[in-house]
């Protein structure tokens, strides 16, 4: 008896202990099917930190297009729209951050090829304490009503 | 001596209570016809422009009297905010049904440099047969958003994406008679309620 008791509490030692890293999981992830003539598009996902410690996302790679780099589209007071690259971004502990349209996106350009609804593409993303995550991630047509969802 | 006090102050006290009642239907009436519309109101002629179309035909804004416009201005190398719109006033013309007859959707680009009329060609009728991409020489656009106090500029962005655009995002809302009505910025763009301010304008 008392060695179960002992096998209990030392394996719910060791799930607090992993509790306490950064714990990333990828949901919701799209892209965004490309209009005809172009080759560039975004992609949008949460990134969930159900761990103790903070996280960091620090680079993203894709075989599908030349290269991926981090967005944040903002819009002023004056409405005017804009872009910045963003060289790592923060996933606090017990946090939940979202790329979403309007908002944070990983922009993929120059694609090799055109991205078409109901495709799915494999992008890799780098974080600090979890490592290399892959992401699967399925193409959406512009027709998506998901598409409308504005983060503001 | 009293009395004429005691009317004085009568008349004075029925006069702030008029007035205060005043402010206050004032203040209902204008909240109200405020709240007619969820677009911001944007007041003012429309100035008039030509450009060509990515069918390569010289447009006029005058061409579209009698229709109702909605007008964005984006560039095709554009990966978030200008898909999205574009996907949105795809929904409105949608939720329009017949009377989507009377409403045109006009793209003008704000990247004269890469968007030839080929580019809009590829990528403006790929969101709707209906909307029509508008491009023209550097110095006709600028003049063009010069009119319509719309900002765009090339950002100063390591992209490898070569260069990006900050640029105005907000859709403008023209009456048929060519007048502006409404303004949607980014935080203002749910279909329906687009669809049920143009219906009440047309």
């Amino acid at each position: 008896m008392g060695k179960i008791i002992l096998a209990i509490m030392l394996s719910l030692g060791s799930l607090s202990f992993s509790y306490a890293e950064a714990q990333i999981e990828i949901k919701n992830s799209w892209v965004r099917e490309t209009p005809p003539g172009t080759s560039i598009t975004a992609l949008y996902m949460n990134i969930e930190n159900s761990g103790g410690e903070d996280d960091t996302l620090r680079s993203v790679s894709s075989n599908i297009s030349k290269s991926a780099e981090i967005h944040n589209t903002s819009v002023d007071q004056h409405g005017v729209a804009k872009m910045e690259m963003l060289e790592s971004v923060l996933v606090p502990a017990r946090e939940s951050v979202h790329f979403e349209p309007g908002g944070m996106h990983i922009m993929l350009i120059d694609l090799r090829e055109p991205l078409k609804s109901g495709d799915k593409v494999g992008i890799e993303l780098v974080f600090d304490r979890a490592g290399q995550l892959k992401v699967q991630a399925e193409v959406v047509g512009i027709g998506d009503k998901s598409q409308e969802q504005h983060h503001h | 001596m009293n009395r004429k006090k005691f009317y004085y102050a009568l008349i004075t006290v029925l006069l702030l209570i008029a007035i205060g009642w005043g402010v206050i239907l004032f203040q209902i009436f204008m909240v109200k016809s405020k709240a007619d519309f969820y677009g911001n109101s944007y007041e003012g002629e429309a100035p008039e422009f030509t450009l060509s179309s990515h069918n390569g035909e010289k447009v006029k804004l005058s061409d579209f009297k009698g229709k109702a416009v909605l007008l964005f201005f984006g560039y095709t190398k554009c990966p978030d905010i200008c898909p999205v719109t574009m996907g949105t006033l795809k929904n409105v013309t949608d939720t329009l049904g017949e009377d989507s007859a009377n409403v045109q959707v006009l793209f003008i680009t704000i990247d004269p440099e890469r968007d030839d009329q080929e580019k809009l060609k590829s990528y403006v009728p790929y969101f709707s047969e209906s909307f029509i991409g508008l491009t023209g020489t550097p110095e006709e656009i600028d003049k063009v958003a010069d009119d319509y106090n719309a900002f765009y500029m090339k950002e100063e962005v390591e992209s490898e994406s070569g260069y990006l655009m900050g640029h105005t995002s907000s859709v403008y809302l023209i009456n048929p008679k060519g007048h502006f009505v409404l303004r949607y910025p980014q935080n203002r763009m749910d279909p329906a309620s687009i669809a049920e301010d143009i219906k009440k304008i047309l």
